[in-house]
């Protein structure tokens, strides 16, 4: 177990230690959640890391991490604990007591449960992923949770964490979240990474690009997000995107292979139609020529 | 060194109430919390005291233009008061109403105007240039009696036009009147209270 960073400096090499290129802001917020045992509420447009901030904190401090993946519907039942109903109806024909039924045996434990009970490498990192397709009371019903973690099991009494989890929540921001929830955290919105940053991370992640593809890359993305389209490319899509183009050998981006590869970008038929051809063509001139200018 | 710790807690205050005039909105809870977490945290970057601040205070992705502007005018260095009077006051009076397309700016700019932050007391050699802003003319014009009463009136009107918002010409106006007439007015104490009377 590792200890946690004393200072904003040492947050964000503990983040680049695995890979995550974190700018000023969010290891100020992630530092501060780690001191101050709040949550972290990220929001921001699908794909710009949101998740991977948490997978990287209990990476880097050697946390367990608890994903609880929220849908419509998501009740407190399939997100604490549920009780493990045909085993506890065999156990019964084979004559067992009702204080045996009752028992950990029996009980299966979903997400906020792991989180609250003891971990040996020290408070696990819950992850609560796109909060924002739950329902309300669900929400409430975190509210509550979030501000004890204690979990009540009424045939098994009140198990309180010995150390607080370290939340964090994320959201797509499909619908607004409730303030109440947003205030108990550590409101952050995820932009869209700049050209600089955004090079850095394809750097970090993906060393095998060669500097003038992903540079041509990350131009041409930048470039895209700023046409007008259903769903912006983000940059899950960036990394996907040059992953693809180095498994084909590209050593340079044609309008070509655009047209081959732009699936790993653009997820909608109506932005394919949109950007494939003279549009990608003329980005791809344009960014030409910004690189020579520069 | 020690003043300026002393004077922390008042400004996040005031900070806050600013921010809750510019239409954020803000608990009291979440100001404690904001201010334990920079103390707590100690910081020697502007931006990481910024960063804290927002993190603890904004709810919402549209509120956080409005508490960039109001940060950037409440935390300015270092005479923020001196800066609001002479500068604020030009930007929020004769443009208000033919610049709808910059409504954070204008809100951030009227909520310090309004009162929002006054945390910090002149030192006399302030006093002293704003003194010398007015010729003399204009200081005897603004000791009559009844010129307070004046804006005081004014900015009554200008709060019941405010809390009309059936339209949105009427409000930027109104809000306009009102961020001039507060900062008259304290001007006007200023160099009432400068001259001994």
């Amino acid at each position: 177990m590792q200890n946690l960073p004393q200072s904003i400096d040492a947050t964000t090499a503990l983040l680049a230690c695995e890979g995550y290129v974190a700018d000023r802001a969010l290891s100020t917020l992630t530092f501060l959640s780690l001191t101050l045992n709040r949550p972290i509420f990220l929001e921001g447009e699908a794909g710009v890391g949101k998740t991977e901030l948490a997978k990287v904190i209990a990476k880097g401090l050697g946390r367990d991490l608890i994903r609880l993946q929220c849908y419509e519907g998501l009740d407190a039942s399939s997100s604490v604990y549920e009780w493990n109903f045909a085993g506890q109806m065999l156990a019964m024909r084979n004559g067992a007591e009702q204080g045996d039924i009752y028992s950990e045996k029996y009980l299966i434990k979903r997400a906020l449960l792991q989180a609250v009970e003891p971990h040996p490498s020290g408070p696990p990192v819950l992850l609560i992923d796109e909060i924002d397709r739950t329902d309300a009371p669900f929400e409430a019903f975190l509210l509550e949770a979030l501000s004890d973690f204690q979990v009540t099991v009424p045939e098994l009494g009140v198990i309180k964490a010995p150390e607080p989890p370290i939340v964090i929540l994320t959201s797509n921001r499909t619908r607004e979240v409730h303030d109440a929830l947003k205030r108990r955290c550590l409101y952050h919105w995820v932009d869209y990474p700049g050209f600089e940053r955004e090079m850095e991370i394809l750097r970090a992640r993906l060393p095998e690009v060669n500097a003038d593809l992903s540079r041509e890359v990350v131009a041409f993305i930048q470039k895209l997000r700023e046409e007008e389209l259903f769903k912006r490319p983000g940059l899950a899509e960036t990394l996907d995107w040059a992953k693809c183009l180095v498994a084909l050998d590209v050593v340079a981006l044609s309008p070509d292979v655009i047209t081959d590869t732009i699936g790993a970008v653009l997820k909608y038929q109506d932005d394919i139609a949109k950007i494939t051809g003279g549009p990608a063509t003329r980005i791809l001139e344009q960014i030409r020529q910004d690189m020579q200018a520069l | 060194m020690a003043d300026a710790a002393g004077r922390l807690p008042d400004n996040i205050v005031y900070f806050g109430r600013a921010l809750r005039r510019a239409g954020v909105p803000v608990g009291t809870a979440q100001i404690l919390e904001a201010l334990r977490a920079v103390q707590l945290v100690g910081f020697t970057k502007r931006q990481d005291f910024h960063t804290t601040l927002r993190a603890m205070i904004v709810t919402r992705p549209e509120h956080l233009l409005i508490f960039d502007q109001v940060f950037a005018m409440f935390w300015r260095d270092p005479d923020f008061l001196e800066n609001m009077i002479t500068n604020l006051l030009p930007v929020i009076t004769a443009p208000s109403v033919e610049k709808p397309m910059k409504p954070a700016q204008n809100r951030a700019a009227e909520a310090m105007a309004a009162g929002g932050g006054k945390p910090r007391d002149l030192p006399p050699q302030e006093l002293l240039e704003l003194d010398a802003q007015f010729s003399h003319s204009d200081v005897e014009k603004l000791m009559q009696k009844d010129f307070e009463a004046m804006n005081a009136t004014e900015i009554r009107q200008a709060e019941q036009a405010m809390a009309d918002k059936t339209s949105e010409f009427e409000y930027s106006r109104a809000a306009g009147q009102l961020a001039e007439a507060a900062a008259q007015l304290r001007t006007l104490r200023q160099i009432r209270e400068k001259l001994g009377k």
